[in-house]
């Protein structure tokens, strides 16, 4: 039974890390003016834009996060070199733009458990004509399970890779693990081409050794600092994604007031991952259009420590209510985000699941809306003796630097007394993963993502006893018990219900203050359409699918 | 010829301990960079690898020496961020970055002169210059930026909006106003300090003489007010010129132009050591070597100096 298939969503994703690395320069910024507050509708985010009608010559994309610094796929982790990647490289499985999985080169089958097969399709072939084979997939898979790999962490129960036949490649588990599958949809799963790669070795995805893979593009010219461009794969295998752009020019342009202008004078024809700061003069341009996409990323407050005065759950309450989350989406992102209430931000339930999601998510948005007098009410009934609450962000994002003087003086207003420390980008990723490095620190402002809708993988980092993302040391046999079966549950209707009881436990004192679910901004010139605007262009071949608008 | 050899082991022991500085500092700065090479979710394991491999771990002293041997044989390392030698990095940014440079340069030599010259000869031009050179000084290079492009980009069209442009004329067209907004305020800085001298010379007594025995005002500017003016002027000049190289930071980032400044701005926040030293020297190199060159140009312009060894 070919499982990616009939049960597309409930393939996982496996968490992707991505290292934002957008220099946006104190310099560059445009001014904070509060512009009309605009409204969006939910409903209305825009996952794709109707199909390309032809083929154009050249399209200019920027690439707002900056030159990717590598194309190797298995380290190719942060948005410029992922999106890059996806277009010159297929996996093993392919996403589609409403985040769900189907087959890619290869077709899945869950033996059991703990087996997986991978069975390649007919004609595939890489850029160069020669044929895509097992060898090559075993090569690739176990050249991104290496620990120097970025994206070996997919890769943690795999017991052996196996080539099972001539286009049969075999996956066996020490336990169950649901979150590989979806993993092989996205850079984790990507195939290079073994003989090549072997002879590039530490020049794989640099601009000398390039990049040989099977996907809709080649990697042209890529002149370090200035550009890079991909050229279309006139022989590409998969007929259906034939590219339209016969080339495509990227640009490196990271500061926000530049992006824009570019874009609405045209001299650029589309980037996505646009700065917030970016879309009141976008909104406006006669250039092209602003889309705003569904996406998994998510902006929250942790608590970064087991003790400290936000230890009492009555403080950590009253932040769950002292945050307007609507005057947050509206004023400082601009409309590109949603208010989230949970842990689970919505955009991360199964399309298929819906339903029961929304139906326990709708008691939280009650519970924790913002009301200063209740929330004032929880901090007096607290031990919380005014003692000063450390707030850390990242330096250099604008957007972030408000929202958390935003929290701050919300806070202030509760009695709660804030104080914000700004950590330099290196310091507060190690920050992220070792806890002497954020002695002190209360609680962490922090964006985050999850490559698919696949609540389990969040779930599992926050919440596991002994996960590296669980700060707060929290271990709830109960809620261990649940995730843990959900996991090995291949029912998606059982699964949730699950998941949905362990969130019924650990939401009523919980360690994380959701604040908002963020969209994908995304610009595109009225000369060209079809860009898939949901977050789901990262992992897949999104360039193939901009073409002329008439 | 003894006064040459002490003036270049001067420059060259300057760059080695800058050097030194460079990389000691780094290290001492906080942050791990593998956090950037991994990402967040690697194992500790797997941090630890990438480390020793790297040497990371090694003593600063170590490290430093290997990067110096290296370093003396023409290789400037391995960029950890970017996987590729920093060499190859430097190249292509280097010819961006030295063609703004020299853009700004020339607009700086020669319209900051101009001006300067004109504000200490004519006095009722003055007030005009010293204006000039105020509004200059005051505006910083980013705001400089996006005044240009708002104006000669976006609503004339005249120039593209970012970017560095393929080709030697294509490049020029696309520095154009980066270089006039890197050149402003050095520029301002050079106008004033000729203003200054060519006033201060045109004050002194020989001059009031030769203007009282009847030469003619031009002849009087041209042989000697510039002339005895030319040395304060040529080292504002040569400290403005270096000056720009660090100012490209700035203007290349306000630009979306990938030169050098930019690649030192991404290198230092992922802690991209070979990367950062390799181009914190080229800017110390930079100065150094203008320096030297105004130390050298002073002798010959000045005779009591030759006299003085």
């Amino acid at each position: 039974m070919d499982l990616a298939q009939s049960a597309g969503s409930r393939l996982m994703f496996a968490a992707m890390a991505l290292i934002v690395s957008t220099t946006v320069a104190a310099c560059g910024g445009s001014p904070t003016e509060v512009p009309a507050a605009p409204t969006i509708d939910p409903a209305k985010l825009i996952s794709s834009l109707p199909a390309a009608k032809g083929d154009v010559d050249n399209v200019v994309w920027n690439l707002t996060a900056g030159e990717p610094d590598t194309l190797d796929p298995r380290n190719a982790a942060n948005y410029s070199s992922g999106q890059i990647v996806k277009n010159v490289c297929d996996s093993l499985l392919a996403v589609k733009p409403d985040f769900s999985t189907g087959p890619g080169l290869a077709t899945l089958d869950q033996r059991s458990p703990t087996e997986l097969v991978f069975t390649l399709r007919d004609g595939i072939t890489f850029s160069d004509g020669t044929p895509v084979t097992a060898d090559d997939v075993v090569y690739s898979l176990k050249r991104s399970a290496d620990p120097a790999s970025v994206v070996s962490f997919v890769f943690l129960y795999v017991e052996a890779i196996k080539k099972t036949g001539d286009k049969e490649v075999t996956v066996t588990f020490k336990q169950p693990d649901a979150l590989f599958a979806g993993g092989m949809a996205t850079i984790s799963g990507a195939v290079v081409k073994k003989e090549w790669a072997e002879r590039a070795r530490e020049n794989v995805g640099t601009p000398s050794g390039g990049l040989v893979c099977s996907g809709p593009f080649t990697l042209g010219e890529w002149r370090s600092g200035s550009g890079l461009t991909l050229k279309r794969n006139d022989s590409y295998w998969n007929k259906e994604l034939r590219p339209f752009a016969k080339q495509v020019a990227f640009t490196f342009v990271t500061d926000a007031t530049a992006v824009a202008r570019a874009l609405d004078a045209g001299e650029i024809d589309g980037a996505y991952e646009l700065p917030v700061t970016a879309v009141p003069s976008l909104r406006k341009s006669q250039k092209g259009r602003l889309v705003f996409g569904p996406s998994t990323q998510s902006v929250s407050l942790g608590v970064a420590r087991p003790d400290g005065p936000l230890a009492d759950n009555k403080l950590r309450q009253a932040l769950q209510r002292a945050v307007d989350r609507e005057g947050l989406a509206k004023v400082v992102f601009q409309g590109a985000a949603e208010a989230n209430y949970t842990l689970l931000p919505p955009a991360t339930w199964p399309n298929a699941q819906r339903d029961l999601y929304r139906a326990a998510y709708d008691k939280y948005v009650k519970e924790r809306a913002y009301d200063i007098n209740a929330a004032k009410t929880l901090v007096q009934g607290s031990s919380y003796k005014g003692e000063p609450v450390v707030l850390a962000t990242m330096a250099g994002d604008e957007t972030m630097s408000r929202t958390a003087q935003l929290v701050q003086q919300q806070a202030k207003a509760i009695g709660v007394t804030i104080k914000i420390q700004t950590m330099q980008p290196l310091v507060w990723a190690e920050a992220g993963y070792d806890a002497s490095k954020r002695q002190g620190v209360d609680l962490m402002l922090s964006s985050n993502f999850n490559a698919g809708q696949n609540p389990l993988e969040p779930l599992g980092f926050d919440l596991l006893p002994g996960q590296p993302y669980n700060y707060t040391e929290y271990d709830n046999a109960e809620v261990t018990k649940l995730l843990t079966e959900a996991r090995q549950t291949l029912d998606p209707v059982e699964s949730a219900q699950k998941i949905i009881k362990a969130q019924e436990i650990y939401e009523p004192n919980a360690s994380t203050v959701p604040l908002l679910s963020t969209n994908t901004i995304t610009f595109l010139n009225h000369r060209l359409t079809g860009a898939v605007t949901s977050f789901a262009y990262w992992s897949m071949p999104q360039m193939a699918y901009v073409g002329a608008a008439g | 010829m003894r006064r040459t050899i002490g003036a270049v082991s001067g420059a060259l022991a300057t760059i080695v301990a800058a050097s030194f500085v460079i990389y000691a500092g780094l290290s001492v700065a906080p942050g791990d960079p593998v956090a950037r090479i991994l990402g967040p979710r690697a194992t500790d394991e797997a941090r630890a690898a990438v480390r020793a491999q790297l040497g990371l771990d090694d003593p600063l002293l170590e490290r430093y020496w290997h990067w110096l041997t290296a370093a003396l044989q023409g290789d400037l390392g391995r960029s950890l961020t970017y996987r590729q030698e920093v060499a190859g990095l430097l190249g292509p940014r280097l010819e961006t970055t030295l063609m703004l440079v020299a853009m700004a340069a020339s607009l700086v030599l020669v319209v900051g002169v101009a001006v300067g010259v004109a504000g200490g000869v004519a006095r009722r031009g003055r007030p005009v210059v010293a204006g000039l050179v105020a509004l200059g000084v005051a505006v910083p290079s980013f705001v400089a930026a996006n005044l240009l492009i708002g104006v000669f980009a976006v609503q004339l069209g005249w120039f593209p909006t970012y970017g560095a442009g393929d080709g030697f004329w294509d490049k020029m067209w696309h520095l154009t106003l980066p270089a006039v907004a890197l050149s402003i305020g050095y520029g301002a800085y050079v106008a004033q300090l000729t203003s200054a001298a060519v006033e201060e010379e045109s004050g002194k007594e020989y001059v009031e003489t030769s203007r009282g025995r009847g030469i003619p005002a031009g002849i009087i500017v041209r042989r000697h007010v510039l002339r005895n003016a030319a040395l304060p002027v040529l080292t504002a000049s040569g400290l403005a010129v270096a000056g720009l190289v660090s100012g490209t930071l700035i203007v290349e980032q306000a630009f979306g132009v990938d030169g050098i400044g930019a690649l030192l701005v991404q290198s230092v926040s992922s802690k991209d050591y070979d990367v950062v030293t390799a181009v914190s020297l080229l800017i110390v190199i930079v100065f150094v070597v203008m320096t030297t060159m105004i130390d050298v140009v002073q002798v010959a312009l000045d005779p009591r100096e030759r006299a003085g060894t």
